[in-house]
């Protein structure tokens, strides 16, 4: 009886010592938190459900205490987690999730009205902004790097460029990026109000000439070529958004195309999310870097909007009065698509109902797609 | 099936190409001689090693390839021999394995990861495992390395001094960074090294050079506030993308052209008299009309910004409901 007693007493001890509670530290419970918050706030304030779910519950999955050694961990070499989290490390999904937003993405808002794509370079200003900025507070130049591209809006090319230039601020950077993304109703309504004037939100554009087919197709190779001759660095991002983009052009692979944009997107963003989330361990996450990636982040989204707001402004002095741009598209050049173009539109309506934006918006809305891959293709091409 | 053919040999001659395009890569990059007191194998014994780095981005299987201390004209004495020059190579390491070494199949540690070392003992004990050569090096004298692929093609080569001290190795400055000239080695490539310093070190199995990322270094020198970084970078992604916007206003305006072209020829003998419309037709029957001829004029699921109608371009290939098999009626 007593062997007995002594047997079940020392088992129960270690199983104890294996369960969570033993090993459960504050940083644990503050990351569960923030993990519970993201849910909280996908599900109740629908802020990008898509990507806060998956992060959410990956933080949770990713914090839960445990005795290290079991492969159970996603750092952890050979646990089920860490095979997932390769796609991450290695940059395998950013580049599937492009193929995916090409094969989904229209570009003939800006095919239409090619000028555009001029405001969807200038919001890059908030890469490079903010870029400034965190070598001013200390980072190194490749960190520095990593943590800008938030500023391009843009979730996948932030995961990609920061898994090569800072995996270890990675987590960081992701979560940061589409909580900004998430932000974007709240941030940039008042900067394009701020720096625009009544009579210029109300500027009517002329409506989009119509696009043909052969030039919708001829684009993502032109585009590719284009780009990528003059960013190789950019190939990964760029070659697949284009790719993705003809199979949906080209009219003879239509299955391909809708594949490429709902089930292997849903897949990979499910998977990417979830392994992101559970990347940010307590130990990386909760860092004073992690305050100074949240502070550049949102330098970085207001510096994009300003400047793509005042690029319009500046660029409405050499065109034509029937030419002329409402600066409202402006902050749709910093990609977060569609979101961004949506905003132009929802604020150019409250100054003028008939005012409608959003095809005009999603010219550098979808630039901005392209020129924050360029700009993350010239930070690896620079600093990798 | 024709075309399959074809492009299953395309893909694998790719393929193969491919694989040698790797093993290409491959390089001596550092060798000793005289191992008193530095390397030891995996029993606890010293002996001259040879150190091969796969400079390229790919893992590279050495299995097969050749390492010797002479020169051998593989294609010339197949040809003579009117044998494939691997199998005159295979004999001729089976004959002579003072000579040639044939790096054995099957065996894992001669797969070499990308940017990573491999080290062969030269101590002519090849029983000990495949990173065992069958030949020896010899202080004192000049050695020469061979390093051939499957096929017999000269993939590098280096000739290590014959006054090369005891414990200290002949090395690449910069890691797999050496070409041949005229069949030769590039002296210049090559140093002593002797151990005394970290600039000095002996290196087996590791970077010759301690690899830094320079890039990060020189802009963190030369660019502290990152002015120089932003303005070139943002120079870069407006004229890429100004490129772009320039050919696709050409292209636009060049299909406005063609638009206006196709509309002048079309002689208004070619249009179809618009028939008088009966009296008794209703706004219904109208707006029907005006549809189809929308539709039919405008190639309506082509264009943008209005409703479209999915075509149905779906054939037995692609269709989901062709290929299903109807369920069998009770």
């Amino acid at each position: 009886m007593v062997l007995l007693d002594s047997f079940l007493t020392s088992n129960l001890e270690q199983f104890w010592n294996f369960t969570g509670f033993a090993n459960c530290t504050w940083p644990n419970l503050v990351m569960i938190c923030f993990g519970l918050l993201f849910i909280y706030l996908a599900i109740k304030h629908d802020f990008e459900p898509m990507l806060l779910v998956p992060i959410g519950f990956g933080i949770l999955i990713g914090n839960i205490p445990f005795q290290p050694g079991n492969e159970i961990g996603i750092y952890e070499e050979g646990s089920v987690l860490n095979i997932l989290y390769q796609g991450v490390r290695q940059g395998w999904y950013p580049p599937l999730i492009f193929l995916g937003i090409g094969a989904m993405t229209d570009f003939t808002a800006l095919l239409a009205n090619p000028k555009l794509m001029l405001v969807g370079a200038a919001a890059q200003f908030g890469i490079f902004g903010a870029y400034m900025i965190a070598l001013a507070i200390g980072f190194m130049p490749d960190q520095a790097g990593a943590i800008a591209i938030i500023g391009g809006a843009d979730g996948p090319t932030a995961i990609f460029l920061s898994g090569k230039l800072a995996p270890n601020l990675m987590g960081a950077i992701a979560v940061c990026a589409y909580s900004y993304m998430a932000l974007v109703p709240v941030i940039q309504p008042p900067v394009m109000k701020l720096l625009t004037t009544d009579k210029e939100r109300k500027i009517k554009m002329k409506p989009a000439r119509k696009v043909s087919q052969t030039e919708k197709i001829l684009f993502p190779i032109f585009g590719l070529l284009l780009t990528c001759f003059f960013v190789p660095s950019g190939l990964p991002l760029l070659g697949m958004l284009f790719f993705g983009n003809l199979l949906r052009e080209s009219g003879v692979t239509t299955r391909l195309a809708k594949t490429a944009s709902n089930a292997m997107t849903d897949i990979v963003t499910i998977v990417l999310g979830m392994t992101v989330g559970a990347s940010t361990q307590a130990s990386e996450f909760l860092t004073a870097d992690t305050i100074f990636i949240f502070f550049l982040g949102f330098c970085a989204f207001v510096i994009a909007s300003c400047s793509g707001v005042l690029f319009v402004k500046l660029f409405n002095l050499f065109l034509s009065k029937d030419q002329k741009l409402n600066p409202l598209i402006g902050n749709a050049g910093v990609s977060a698509v569609p979101m961004a173009a949506r905003i132009s539109n929802d604020v150019g309506l409250k100054y003028d109902p008939s005012n409608y934006l959003l095809m005009h918006a999603m010219g550098p809305n979808v630039a901005g797609v392209i020129g924050s891959a360029v700009a993350a293709g010239v930070l690896l091409g620079f600093l990798g | 099936m024709k075309k399959g053919i074809i492009l299953t040999l395309l893909v694998a001659a790719f393929g193969l190409l491919a694989i040698a395009q790797g093993r290409m890569e491959l390089r001596f990059n550092e060798v000793m001689v005289q191992n008193d007191s530095n390397l030891v194998d995996q029993i606890g014994q010293r002996s001259a090693w040879v150190e091969v780095f796969n400079r390229s981005y790919g893992t590279v299987g050495m299995e097969q390839m050749f390492i010797s201390n002479q020169l051998i004209d593989a294609k010339g004495e197949a040809k003579k021999a009117n044998k494939k020059e691997k199998d005159y190579l295979s004999e001729y390491a089976a004959a002579h394995p003072d000579v040639l070494y044939e790096i054995p199949r099957g065996d894992v540690a001669t797969k070499v990861a990308p940017r990573t070392h491999i080290v062969f003992f030269a101590d002519g004990e090849s029983a000990q495992g495949a990173l065992h050569l069958t030949f020896k090096l010899n202080p004192g004298v000049e050695n020469n390395l061979y390093l051939y692929d499957v096929n017999g093609d000269l993939v590098d080569m280096m000739t290590i001094p014959a006054n090369l001290p005891a414990d200290q190795s002949f090395a690449l400055k910069s890691d797999g960074i050496s070409e041949m000239v005229d069949g030769k080695m590039d002296n210049n490539a090559w140093s002593v090294r002797t151990g005394a310093d970290d600039k000095t070190a002996i290196t087996p199995g590791k970077f010759n050079q301690r690899v830094v990322n320079e890039n990060i270094e020189k802009f963190a020198k030369h660019d502290p506030h990152g002015y120089i970084i932003a303005l070139v970078a943002m120079g870069i992604v407006f004229s890429t993308l100004l490129m772009l916007s320039i050919l696709f206003y050409l292209f636009g305006k060049a299909n406005k052209a063609a638009n206006k072209e196709e509309k002048a020829v079309a002689t208004p003998a070619q249009i179809a008299e618009p028939q008088p419309v009966a009296a008794d037709a209703n706004d219904e029957a109208m707006a029907a009309i005006c549809m189809a001829l929308y539709q039919h004029f405008n190639s309506h699921d082509e264009e943008s910004g209005v409703l479209t109608f999915d075509r149905n371009a779906n054939t037995a290939w692609s269709s989901k409901s062709h290929m299903m098999r109807e369920l069998p009626r009770k």
